[in-house]
């Protein structure tokens, strides 16, 4: 049997001498007996089978934050989802249109459109309000935050269920919610790793910052970029790639000049890409473009048929929409 | 005696409380679909609320007393539309909108509440009309203000707009309430409270065409959801507002509370008012006392 002392730095189990010259026996910081090891009184055994209680979880709830790739693949497996692959450069303001497209249904406004349903819900509340930041403390003149993904490698979905007007069909859109970085290192470094999913999208949005093609400072390189982008995405979903809807935001702005957009249709056209303008005003600064303009077209647009990918099987008896399993997919798989 | 166990979810301020003391007023007058010919052992949190109405005052969401006193109601009752059905008992457990917005927030639940969803055959989904807690969506004004905050500042006010919470609120229903016996779907009756303050023109509209106008997005998922079976109440427990000091002065000098309150639903593409206050809880039953 050993006794213990209070002091850390005490010395006498060591030397059997005190530094501060009390008496080991009799010391006031004495505490307690220890139990030396090896003296046959530790039932080592015991000690080892003995198990903490694990701490309560309580029960959850499914959680609606952004969606796993593996959740999605769930739902996929459940209804047919359109998927949309969104590309653009940090300030293209993916953020802004999924923030206003949101808006737009929280207040019944989106034209075409009712909303049916999201299991994503607290995930586009939280990026309505800004609660996902810029990583790395840039704030520019930036509308939207970066996204930051917990699991680098994977994109987080976002789903909306809506219902069309027009046809009083349902769709469902999973919309993936990337950091705009990835863009621009599928540019410079055709890092594709991150991006399987397109390889299973029914449309790709690639959005462009407006104001960049009109400002003729920058007007020059946007489409210099903008074109890189469209011959990576040609390369990397050869051969077929899905039709692609180009987005210019903030309409608000003002549009860019016919023959700055006619470059990148030209461009489209040579890599075999069916490519449509949709302009955009997430936000209104301007008093005579509303906020959300444009959003219900893009919309439209993206479910569409007529935009929909080379036909797997023409269904001649106009059951197009229905046929669920036979449009079934992997996320990630070409068709 | 067969025990059906229903729940009443809502956040806080959407009038539990005072539609569970009036429910128990209702079903002591034994004049509407359900009755409760027994008193039951228990009955002192609704017989406090009850006493605040029959006072002139609403319960108030911060009063102690019921906090204290707030634990399992439950009641004998039987259907009086139907002469050959046994009865069966209604049993309410504890309400606390704290309770609920805290699982939206955090998507947990005690062991404890998830056993009592699962065990509930419908539940009571509380709204409550021009509530100083319902909280707006986001306008684009805002949002864009957010968006443009330095990402080292919190935005300390912001709150779960009131649909967004509505939408969590009957996804965990659906989630947990479990189909009946011949596999009919679980029931949950939407319970817009305070119901005599909104205008004419809008009363006359009906509770769907309101919550259409309030809360789109909980608009479209009622008309999307196929796990739960869902119709909707205005409901009014005293006919009026206590804060309006003359109908507070007429109700208690020439009123009775019996007699006082209605619920409005839609039938046929036509909007009924009802003076019976125990419609909602009947609705929710009806398909357990078929089978």
């Amino acid at each position: 049997m050993q006794e213990g002392c209070g002091r850390p730095e005490c010395t006498v189990a060591q030397t059997g001498k005190c530094l501060l010259n009390n008496d080991p026996a009799t010391c006031a910081e004495k505490i307690g007996t220890l139990v030396s090891l090896g003296d046959g009184e530790l039932d080592i055994e015991a000690e080892l089978t003995t198990r903490l209680e694990p701490p309560k979880v309580k029960p959850k709830f499914p959680s609606s934050f952004t969606l796993s790739p593996d959740e999605t693949r769930n739902l996929m497996s459940e209804r047919y989802c359109h998927v949309v692959g969104i590309l653009g450069a940090p300030d293209a303001g993916k953020t802004a249109c999924l923030v206003s497209l949101y808006l737009l249904l929280g207040r019944a406004k989106l034209d075409g459109f009712e909303f049916c349903d999201s299991r994503t819900l607290i995930a586009f509340e939280e990026i309505a309000r800004g609660a996902r930041r810029w990583d790395n403390g840039h704030i520019p003149e930036q509308m939207t935050s970066h996204t930051k993904l917990a699991d680098e490698r994977a994109a987080g979905y976002l789903h909306l269920r809506l219902r069309a007007d027009a046809t009083g069909q349902r769709v469902d859109l999973l919309l993936p919610d990337l950091p705009g970085e990835w863009t621009n290192t599928l540019i410079d470094n055709n890092r594709v790793d991150r991006l399987d999913f397109l390889k299973s999208a029914d449309v790709l949005w690639i959005m462009l910052d407006g104001r960049n093609l009109i400002e003729t400072a920058s007007r020059m390189h946007a489409i210099h970029r903008a074109r890189l982008l469209l011959q990576r995405v040609a390369t990397f979903l050869s051969p077929v790639t899905p039709p692609v809807l180009l987005v210019i935001t903030r309409l608000d702005l003002g549009k860019p000049a016919e023959n700055t957009l006619e470059k990148l249709v030209d461009e489209a056209a040579s890599l075999g890409i069916k490519l449509r303008i949709a302009h955009l005003a997430s936000f209104a600064d301007g008093a005579e473009i509303d906020a959300g303009t444009g959003i219900s077209d893009l919309l439209l647009h993206t479910v569409s048929p007529k935009e929909s990918l080379t036909k797997f099987w023409e269904d001649e008896e106009g059951r197009d929409g229905h046929r669920s399993v036979l449009r079934f997919r992997k996320l990630g798989a070409t068709f | 005696m067969k025990a059906n166990s229903i729940v009443l979810v809502g956040a806080p301020d959407s009038g539990k409380t005072n539609y569970l003391g009036r429910l128990w007023a209702a079903l002591r007058a034994r004049q509407g679909r359900l009755a409760a010919p027994e008193i039951p052992p228990d009955i002192q949190y609704v017989e406090q609320t009850l006493e605040h109405l029959m006072h002139g005052d609403f319960a108030p969401r911060s009063d102690k007393s019921l906090a204290v006193s707030r634990h399992n109601f439950v009641v004998p009752v039987k259907r009086t539309d139907v002469s050959d059905v046994d009865g069966f008992s209604i049993v309410v457990p504890d309400v606390s909108g704290e309770l609920w917005k805290s699982a939206v927030e955090t998507f947990e639940i005690s062991e404890e509440w998830m056993e009592q969803l699962q065990r509930s055959v419908g539940a009571l989904l509380f709204v409550r009309v021009l509530s100083n807690q319902n909280v707006t969506p986001l306008d684009w004004v805002t949002a864009e203000r957010l968006l443009k905050l330095h990402p080292a500042v919190e935005d300390e006010s912001h709150k779960i707009p009131t649909q967004v919470m509505l939408c969590e609120l009957l996804r965990f229903l659906e989630y947990t309430l479990q189909p009946c016996n011949e596999g009919t779907l679980p029931r949950v009756a939407i319970v817009v409270t305070a119901w005599d303050l909104l205008d004419a023109e809008l009363r006359a509209a009906g509770p769907m065409a309101y919550l259409q106008t309030e809360y789109p997005l909980f608009v479209g998922k009622l008309a999307d959801t196929e796990r739960v079976e869902v119709k909707a109440f205005g409901v009014t427990i005293v006919g009026g507002d206590f804060e309006d000091q003359e109908f507070r002065t007429e109700f208690l000098e020439n009123g009775d509370l019996q007699h006082a309150g209605h619920c409005v639903f839609e039938l046929d593409d036509k909007i009924m008012e009802e003076a019976d206050l125990t419609y909602p809880v009947a609705w929710l039953v009806e398909p357990l006392q078929k089978t």
